[in-house]
């Protein structure tokens, strides 16, 4: 999978995901053998093991797998405290004089998981802003909040995708 | 869930009055008002029980623990609301109403079992199974919804789920390989209830009622066929009307073999004389929360085990 394989260059990080891959639409997953053995009807399956993340141009990492990352030695991290995590969460970018401690090299256009104490909040690109270092936001947990607002304040029309 | 047209008197056989006056024949003097404690169910997948109290409470928030849930606390206060905190967006836990957390508690499913949950979406349940199992076994969600499903697929990815496949489809229709599963969840389309709901008594009829009791046997008799022998079923509704619960549960009795085994837990034994019927006296081992004797959401819970 090679978005999978440049995300993981660019974040720095040495992982090999284990299980059967299983493609939906533009999301990629992995599944144990026990539940691969549950897969019949691929054209009505949503859902299946554990999604490692979503290909929309560039390969955007799941929540479970920034878990994972997050828990290993190796990736690049930067430490933020409560009130830069939870700005972040809501979508905003990570000013270099926010970041209290760090692992890996800033060069430009690496990928840094942002923490909060030892739970990874999403990551994001090393950027310029107005001459200052900046990390710029490419995915939050926050996504969950989003996802789950859209999809109450624009109801997805079901008409066409029943099966 | 399908909705019928009214018939023009019909309109009698709806609204708080009505409604009320049943639950009152049934022995119930409920207010029409009654409202839930805000609850919440630990991810045993992703912490502890003893971390989510403490991080949760370092926020500010106060924390009880629900007596007769594993993994349940009911929570008040804090700096944020519960559905807005990082420990919830790291999938610690999930928010969940206290009587909605006690169907998986009864089917209780354990590591390496094969478990279907017929009506799944929008996945708290499936995602506590999960959690009951460790992430061993699998978990088969099925849910008819599309839009519904997201929330569910949100769910899988936020607590960490791993041993699940879900589908889009008609769970009674759908092909599973020959499987015959260990144990399934039938959380049936109901009417719900007018607690979760404050509009619930100006847009439900007796009609409506009907109507959901005719697809919940559909789906009933289709969860039989679906359970291995000795498997475990729980069906459960949301619902105080009869003819979505002890009715159903009569019918499975006459029509399929199965048995009954009890619930017990809070709330009331299920009623075994109602609307001029008597049932059998295996129903009673059914449970029913009432909204005034239980603080929670009108529930119906029966545990069904295929002979």
């Amino acid at each position: 999978m090679r978005e999978l394989k440049d995300f993981l260059e660019a974040i720095g990080a040495v992982y090999v995901p284990v299980g059967e891959r299983v493609n939906l639409n533009d999301r990629r997953f992995v599944v144990g053998l026990g539940v691969a053995a549950h897969i019949h009807e691929r054209g009505r399956l949503v859902y299946a093991g554990r999604l490692l993340g979503r290909t929309r141009g560039e390969f955007i990492p799941s929540a479970s797998l920034l878990r994972e990352l997050g828990r290993l030695q190796g990736p690049n991290k930067v430490w933020v405290d409560d009130r830069v995590g939870w700005l972040f969460t809501c979508g905003r970018d990570v000013f270099g004089e926010s970041i209290l401690r760090s692992e890996g090299e800033f060069v430009k256009g690496a990928c840094f998981l942002v923490m909060l104490g030892g739970d990874c909040l999403g990551y994001g690109r090393i950027g310029k802003w107005e001459g200052r270092m900046i990390l710029r936001n490419i995915f939050d947990l926050g996504d969950f909040l989003r996802r789950e607002w859209a999809t109450r304040m624009h109801p997805i029309s079901i008409a066409d995708e029943r099966p | 869930m399908g909705t019928v047209k009214s018939p023009p008197d019909e309109k009698r056989l709806m609204g708080a009055g009505f409604f009320l006056d049943r639950y009152r024949a049934m022995g119930h003097e409920l207010r029409g008002d009654e409202r839930t404690r805000r609850a919440i169910r630990v991810n045993t997948l992703l912490a502890s029980r003893d971390e989510v109290v403490g991080r949760l409470e370092a926020r500010g928030a106060r924390l009880t623990g629900i007596p007769w849930l594993r993994d349940g606390l009911y929570v008040e206060g804090g700096e944020s609301s519960a559905g807005a905190s990082f420990e919830y967006l790291l999938g610690l836990y999930s928010i969940q109403e206290a009587a909605a957390q006690f169907p998986v508690e009864v089917l209780a499913p354990e590591a390496g079992e094969v478990v279907l949950d017929m009506c799944a979406a929008p996945g708290g349940k499936t995602t506590q199974m999960a959690a009951w199992m460790g992430n061993r076994g699998v978990v088969v969600a099925v849910d008819v919804r599309r839009d519904r499903l997201y929330a569910l697929e949100n769910n899988l990815e936020r607590t960490g789920v791993e041993n699940c496949v879900a589908y889009c489809a008609d769970a009674a229709g759908l092909d599973y390989g020959g499987t015959l599963f260990d144990r399934i969840l039938l959380d049936a389309p109901c009417s719900g209830n007018y607690v979760t709901d404050r509009s619930w008594f100006n847009k439900r009829s007796i009609g409506d009622v009907e109507a959901n009791a005719a697809e919940q046997r559909r789906l009933f008799g289709a969860a039989v066929g679906l359970l291995r022998p000795g498997g475990t079923l729980v069906y459960t509704t949301c619902s105080l009307e009869p003819e979505e619960d002890e009715l159903n549960v009569q019918w499975l009795l006459e029509n399929h073999g199965v048995g009954l085994r009890e619930v017990g837990g809070p709330g009331s034994p299920a009623l075994t004389e109602v609307m001029g019927r008597s049932l059998s006296p295996e129903v009673a081992m059914c449970r029913r929360f009432w909204p005034d004797e239980t603080g929670t959401q009108g529930f119906f819970v029966a545990k069904v085990v295929r002979i």
